[in-house]
């Protein structure tokens, strides 16, 4: 290190780096045009004009990028002559480029106007190298150069021909100041240059060689790309190590293979969307207005390529009439995917929706064959995407999709319901896009040693759904078969299970428990803060003033110690931090860094390391929240993070330890229900070595199940049925408790005591409830008046041993009881039940007529085939609206049922004689005894009467009160193989909390304060975790009701602390005094 | 209202207190100055037994004496219901008219009082004189006031009285909804400069039970005592906040206020949007939940970004 | 004091829950989106949180604007937090407008842990409104307050 003066000032610097270079990092500002960090100097600009003051105080004018540090040197950067001079320069340079902004604004903070020299406008060059020297030293292609001589001086290629070395890196555009249109990729190397286009945006916008994946990215650091990094690639570049101060760029990182030793494997790849090619049609690869349904989700994301607005790709207006075409890659086995993507209709409603409300003028027309709303409460949301959003669904088949090139609309042409070709245009045409096996399923799926179903989907059982074709080998999700986000949710959790029963003994024996100094008390200690106040490289200290703002942060009152770091989140602050704490015997610190959702965790671990409790730690964010985002306002981003750091201190003052409390638990479940879904519950839960107690209402054990024979693909439940029972009743963890009821239940999670009807009482740490539903009993179509008509269960049960007479004709209604006032929901199984009686029927009496009436056939999934299956053996399927629904009626006591629907191909009335008329009916709750169990255990149903989740997509088997899970029917309607899926789900969930011997209920909680609490209750009906009762308590000498908080259940909202008008409660590390000191701070 | 014996006030007091059915009775009598009434609170003597009080003559006879000073009519203005925070865990009977009955569903929600332990007579109201208008007029209040016959009651002394027409909104805060936002402020400006911070209006209003009120609390302290406007505005806008979805319009914090502050423009207008918003109006059904006790998912989300 | 701070700047106190909008504002940093240094932001746990009281008392110490920012409704990182603190902020606003506190001066916005984008646009249109409006003199106290003269 050498020491020159600058303008009178001492700064330090390394002998031989440009004084131009030091100038800028000690604030000194310079004018210069043709200086880049990276790049070495050329002195072309010569805007960066300095005087050296030599011996006997002579002035020496020269450019300071070229002038080397030495020791003594002693430059100045402001005078008189110096202004002279460079404005002198600065008017040539803007003569010969005077419309480049970037040069005219420069000009303009030097106070030079143009006017004297005469100008080209069509030049754009100032010929200062920058693309010359970044084309030789970051790419070392050496593609462009320096030709001719005198005026006739310009960038160019050998020859001004094409050149073959240029690997449209872009740096030389990157680089060049003025913006130069004469930097030209196509000129230079006769290609394009093509963008990296970014997966996450749908290929929407463009991302660079290193970049983060998207926002979210686990884990969220950016990463190289290796087939567009120049370096790997040809070892040229190599910038971003030179530039990153962190040093965390290494090229020699490579794929390393890894052997590790594992009980069990879960394959959950995911799935990819079908791409619309050219041989698809629908004008998907040539029509810039038909985009797929993944750039519409990118397109109408606030943060995606268009900020959220709608646009038209193809001239960047709002286009009004949108269509959305359905099942594209989807129920087509033209490109081999005969089956249903099971997700596309309801997120077609869902974009159509959110067009809306982003632009109400768009009007949406979903083109469908069949609306397949069958999950939970997607009924509801069809239904008010048509009442409230006014979205238009269409029953038909697309042929194609046309454009219009002198309109730019497109037209879509498309079959109708009476098989009519009709036309209609639209300014934009969605492409639902359906789910596909991802391309290296198969590589996968050989490695794995797993077999494949006919559609390259991963195979597994079908009644345990989440094994494959290998012992110990289990695949969740998408990867099986087409899901929504729930049913994926469940099947992770349910390979969990799967994988945790054959894990079970081994849980816990790889954990070692990392020991901490024990807990200084702080009680009676002065506050003493210590403040670290970091530069992050130059992410920080680039834009705040981070001395000053460390000098100011020790004035501040409380603060004992204040200091500022390079890196304050390295090893050796960690340690510096820890000697501070010693040694100035802090009791508080406070981190002005990047942001507490990154780096609280690490400085928290260095409390606890140096015997301080983690809650007396703050952190000011003046990274992200400032330097980042006030780059051009050194001062304001300085005061700001002033003003933070001083509200962190005001914090940390009043910051007190908190301890966590740690609440045993009762390693049993309570299982309620004795179906399928709760002997599943319950065998994998007492399979992983916990106790279970089953209960259930009936006599005897089955539920639902005891109605049903076989499964669409043709299980055998009985089968299933008697070993599951077999096995529930030998096994020595589970008992079960038969035609008893849940009497009592006291405490909460990990900590519960139950009353059974039988008289039996036990303690349980975790409740999965899985009471399942009703068949629906129809009132509707003569059902119970005539013995011809029957429930599709029943023709089930009848079809196994075979009609007494051959059918000459059955007829089948679906939904019935189902999707309409007061049931506005599907019951999901149904169409599949008719397609497999239908073909059953079929198989049996193929002479017989089969005819189904439907208002949308919802065989969704895998289940799609036998649906096509069923049409191709001749039954025939007719919908109906519910609007003109079909009449059923007889003759006196002997006749026939008579069936007349309009068929909407002929347009007319169609009159069926059935022998059979099957009706389909839907699954209904059992709303009293859910009602009365959903008040005992103190959670949520539906407005159906089914047991309400968490969240409907995200936490699909447990409920928001901690320790309380769902499976099966009683959530909703589902099939048997998904019910299993679900009841593992919840034991998978349960013994999470079952497997720990104690809950650690973390510090922030709420806190109530027994002088000021006046139990009016509020708090209570505001806590969505149940977390707040009003009991009596025992204050001094009175009892008194009073709020009571569980500190197993308080999530550490602060609702109720908001919401509390007396005061009396408050949320532990953010009260109302911390937040008010906060606010007072500013 | 649900349909229940009409009885004679003093009877009803004479029988209560006499069968121990009630250890304090809560009524009206007639004051010291012109057009007032004042509260008249029985006890029957703490901790004695019914025999016990029958053997004592003057207690007795005291006793016979303030039941027969009970009256009810129109000068009877005060909201009785407060006094039933000092009585909380004794047997009551207190005398509400329609506005203070609502008073008392607002204290049953909100689990104040014991419906065990109390029993409501409901007095049926055509509405109070307004002392300052020398007798002439009622209340302004009583004018637009909607339950003119008690919304609870165990009984009713004399008949229910015909409820007329009522806006749906005061005409004065509704003309100043109109103002421009300026002329709102100047106004609010006004009242608020009045204030001494006396806190009568918080200590006379029966939904202000807070053992520690925010505005007394020093841990964080809420609310300044200085005479700048502004902290007078802390408390009040504080307290409305409190009283949303709560105040049911009683007036007890206007008629108490030493300084004239008319509290009840603001607490109308925040009456009027829950209403409108939310369907809700307090003090009118004990089992209602209060509305920000509660949530929409389709609440309002015009005024978020 | 350089040239661009010499003109009234605007003090903003922007409330931001920790998941949603504050994960938001991050964002906006790792993302370089550059809006005014006018904002001050307090994080905590949830809009939920955010007792009425501490926006008024914020006005009172005379911040001139202020902005409470949580999830999208249906998005709350603790379920219903949103919902009940959408609620209590309507009636907030609600009341300040009626007593003619200026609209503008009590903010509120719903911005995702995605959308970093929205919050820099956010906090530039808040800025702006707020620097529209002037300082605040209305719920400023004027006695013994050194940053509300």
């Amino acid at each position: 290190m050498i020491t020159l003066s600058i303008n009178g000032v001492k700064v330090q610097a390394e002998s031989g780096a440009s004084v131009l270079g030091i100038a800028r990092a000690n604030g000194v500002w310079i004018p210069s045009l043709c200086h880049h960090d990276s790049l070495s100097d050329y002195g072309a600009c010569r805007l960066c004009l300095v005087e050296i003051i030599g011996r006997g105080g002579r002035r020496k004018v020269t450019t300071s990028c070229t002038l080397p540090a030495a020791e003594g040197l002693e430059v100045v950067t402001e005078s008189e002559r110096l202004t002279r001079l460079r404005r002198l320069v600065m008017e040539l340079i803007l003569a010969s480029c005077p419309q480049s902004p970037a040069v005219l604004e420069l000009a303009e903070k030097m106070g030079v106007k143009s006017g004297r020299l005469e100008t080209n406008p069509a030049n754009d060059c100032i010929l200062c190298g920058l693309c010359v020297r970044a084309c030789r030293e970051i790419s070392q292609a050496e593609a462009i150069s320096f030709g001719n001589r005198g005026v006739e001086r310009k960038v160019t290629t050998p020859f001004g021909e094409l050149s073959h070395r240029c690997v449209l890196c872009g740096a030389c555009v990157f680089v060049c100041p003025t913006g130069s249109r004469l930097l030209n990729l196509a000129k230079i190397a006769g290609e394009e240059p093509r963008a990296l286009l970014s997966r996450f945006d749908a290929e929407l916008t463009s991302t660079g060689a290193i970049s983060r994946p998207f926002p979210q990215a686990v884990p969220n650091v950016p990463a190289i790309n290796p087939l567009a990094c120049l370096k790997l690639n040809r070892d040229a570049c190599g910038l971003c190590e030179k530039i990153c101060e962190a040093k965390a760029i290494c090229y020699q990182d490579a794929d390393r293979l890894r052997k590790l030793d594992v009980g069990a494997i879960i394959a959950a790849p995911g799935f990819e969307p079908f791409v619309p090619d050219h041989d698809y049609g629908q004008g998907y690869t040539t029509n810039p207005d038909v985009v797929t349904s993944m750039e519409f989700e990118r397109m109408l994301s606030a943060s995606g390529p268009f900020g959220g607005h709608v646009v038209r790709p193809s001239d960047g207006r709002a286009p009004r009439r949108i269509a959305f075409l359905q099942c594209v890659g989807s129920r087509d086995v033209s490109c081999r995917n005969g089956y249903c993507s099971s997700v596309c209709c309801m997120y077609a409603v869902k974009e159509a929706i959110i067009a809306k409300e982003h632009q109400s003028k768009v009007e949406p027309t979903i083109f469908v064959m069949d609306i397949r709303a069958f999950g939970k409460d997607f009924d509801k949301f069809v239904e008010r995407a048509k009442s409230e959003y006014g979205i238009v669904f269409k029953y038909s088949r697309v042929a194609d999709v046309v454009r219009d090139e002198k309109t730019g609309e497109n037209e879509v042409v498309f079959t109708d319901e009476s098989g009519r070709l009709q036309r209609e245009r639209f300014d934009l045409v969605i492409l639902s896009v359906g789910l596909e096996p991802s391309a290296d399923m198969r590589r996968l799926a050989r490695a794995l040693g797993v077999n494949m179903n006919a559609f390259g989907f991963i195979w597994t059982e079908p009644l345990r759904p989440l094994a494959t074709s290998r012992a110990g080998l289990f695949a969740a999700g998408a990867a099986t078969g087409p899901k929504d986000i729930p049913e994926t949710v469940i099947q992770a959790s349910a390979a969990a299970c799967e994988a945790a029963r054959l894990l079970a003994p081994a849980r816990n024996t790889l954990v070692t428990a990392k020991t901490y100094p024990p807990e200084r008390n702080i009680a009676g200690e002065p506050v003493r803060v210590g403040v670290f106040i970091c530069h992050c490289g130059i992410n920080i200290a680039g834009v705040v003033d981070v001395p000053f703002v460390k000098d100011y942060a020790a004035t501040l009152p409380g603060v004992a110690y204040a200091d500022h770091n390079l890196y304050t989140c390295s090893q050796d602050t960690q340690k510096l931090i820890k000697q501070c704490i010693e040694e100035h015997r802090l009791n508080r610190v406070v981190v002005a860094s990047c942001s507490p959702r990154t780096h609280e965790a690490l400085f928290q671990e260095t409390m606890r390391e140096s015997g301080l409790n983690p809650h007396l730690f703050v952190m000011a964010n003046i990274r992200d929240q400032c330097s980042w985002v006030h780059q051009r306002d050194p001062q304001g981003a300085t005061e700001k993070a002033q003003d933070l750091v001083r509200m962190a201190v005001a914090m940390a003052r009043l910051a007190a330890p908190l301890k966590s409390v740690a609440l045993p638990v009762t390693p049993t479940a309570l299982v309620m229900g004795g179906g399928l879904s709760g002997m599943t519950a319950a065998l994998a839960i007492a399979d992983q070595g916990f106790k279970v107690c089953l209960v259930e209402k009936d006599k005897e054990l089955g539920g639902n199940l005891r109605k049903l024979q076989k499964t669409l693909d043709g299980q055998d439940l009985q089968a299933l049925l008697s070993a599951t029972i077999g096995r529930v009743r030998n096994h020595s963890n589970i008992q079960s408790h038969v035609g008893a009821a849940l009497r009592e239940i006291k405490g909460f999670v990990g900590n519960y005591e139950s009353a059974l009807s039988d008289g039996a009482v036990f303690k349980h740490g975790a409740i999965v409830v899985a009471t399942g539903a009703l068949e629906y009993q129809p009132k509707e179509y003569g059902f119970g008046q005539h013995k011809n008509i029957i429930t599709q269960l029943e023709l089930g049960r009848r079809l196994e041993q075979g009609l007494k007479n051959e059918p000459s004709s059955v007829v089948m209604i679906q939904c019935v009881g189902s999707r309409e006032e007061p049931r506005l929901y599907c019951s999901r199984v149904c169409c599949s039940k008719a397609v497999q009686n239908a073909i059953r029927l079929k198989a049996l009496y193929p002479r017989a007529d089969v005819h189904v009436l439907y208002r949308d056939m919802r065989t969704y999934g895998l289940r799609e085939p036998y649906y096509a299956d069923a049409r191709d053996q001749g039954v025939l399927f007719t919908r109906f609206d519910l609007s003109a629904r079909p009449e059923v009626t007889w003759n006196g006591k002997g006749g026939a049922p008579t069936v007349s629907v309009k068929d909407p191909i002929l347009g007319q009335t169609m009159t069926l004689e059935p022998d059979l008329l099957v009706l389909s009916t839907g699954m209904i709750a059992d709303s009293e005894a859910n009602d009365a169990l959903a008040k005992q255990l103190k959670v949520p149903l539906n407005q159906d009467g089914f047991f309400l989740e968490a969240h409907v997509k995200l936490r699909p088997v447990e409920f928001a009160t901690d320790g309380i899970y769902v499976a099966g029917l009683a959530h909703a309607p589902k099939s048997a193989d998904e019910s299993t899926a679900q009841a593992l789900a919840a034991a998978s969930r349960a013994c999470v909390l079952l497997s720990r011997r104690e809950l650690e209920a973390h510090g922030t909680i709420g806190d109530v304060d027994a002088e000021r609490c006046v139990a009016c209750g509020l708090c209570e009906k505001i806590c969505a975790f149940g977390a707040i009762t009003l009991e009596v308590q025992r204050i001094g000498r009175s009892d008194r009701l009073l709020a009571k908080i569980n500190p197993a259940l308080c999530k550490g909202c602060g609702a109720c602390s908001a919401s509390c008008r007396c005061g009396a409660i408050t949320l532990r590390g953010f009260t109302d005094e911390q937040i008010m000191a906060e606010i007072s701070a500013l | 209202m649900t349909a229940c014996k009409q009885v004679d006030l003093k009877t009803l007091a004479r029988e209560l207190l006499a069968t121990g059915k009630v250890e304090v009775f809560i009524g009206y009598q007639v004051a010291t100055q012109p057009l007032m009434a004042a509260p008249l609170i029985i006890h029957t003597a703490l901790g004695a037994s019914h025999a016990q009080q029958a053997s004592n003559p003057d207690a007795e006879r005291d006793l016979a004496r303030k039941v027969d000073a009970l009256i009810f009519d129109d000068r009877c203005e005060m909201n009785l219901v407060n006094y039933l925070h000092k009585f909380k865990d004794r047997k009551v009977a207190i005398v509400v008219k329609g506005c203070d009955s609502r008073s008392v569903v607002g204290l049953l929600q909100e689990k104040q009082v014991d419906r065990k332990k109390l029993i409501i007579i409901g007095a049926p109201c055509r509405g109070i004189i307004d002392r300052r208008q020398a007798g002439s007029e009622i209340y302004t209040a009583c004018r637009e006031c909607p339950v003119h016959n008690p919304v609870i009651a165990d009984y009713v002394i004399g008949a229910p009285v015909p409820q007329p027409e009522t806006p749906e909104l005061s005409p004065e805060v509704e003309a100043l909804r109109k103002l421009p936002a300026e002329q709102r402020w100047e106004r609010f400006h006004k009242e608020m400069s009045k204030c001494i911070l006396c806190y009568a209006c918080r200590n006379l209003c029966p939904a202000c039970y807070c053992k520690t009120c925010f505005a007394d609390a020093s841990k964080p302290k809420w609310v300044g005592r200085t005479d700048d406007p502004s902290d007078a505005m802390m408390f009040h806008l504080q307290r409305l906040m409190h009283l949303g979805g709560r105040c049911t319009g009683c007036g007890a914090c206007v008629r108490g206020c030493p300084m004239q502050v008319d509290l009840r423009l603001y607490n109308d207008h925040l009456r009027s949007h829950v209403k409108q918003e939310y369907g809700f109006m307090a003090g009118m059904d004990e089992v209602a939940q209060p509305p920000l006790a509660m949530y929409g998912t389709d609440d309002c989300n015009e005024f978020i970004r | 004091m350089n040239e661009q701070h010499s003109e009234w700047q605007p003090r903003i106190l922007a409330f931001l829950c920790n998941w949603c909008s504050y994960a938001g504002a991050d964002l906006a940093g790792v993302s370089r989106l550059q809006y005014p240094p006018n904002v001050r932001i307090v994080r905590v746990p949830c809009s939920g949180r955010v007792n009425p009281g501490y926006i008024l008392k914020a006005l009172q110490e005379g911040v001139d604007g202020v902005l409470v920012s949580g999830c999208h409704p249906g998005d709350c990182h603790y379920l219903t937090g949103n919902y009940h603190a959408r609620r209590k902020f309507r009636l907030l606003k609600e009341l300040l407008d009626f007593v003619g506190v200026e609209d503008g001066r009590v903010q509120f916005a719903w911005v995702s842990a995605a959308e970093g984008a929205k919050f820099a646009q956010v906090m530039a249109e808040v800025t702006e409104k707020v620097r529209a409006l002037g300082p605040n003199r209305r719920l400023a106290k004027k006695i013994g307050n050194p940053k509300s003269q």
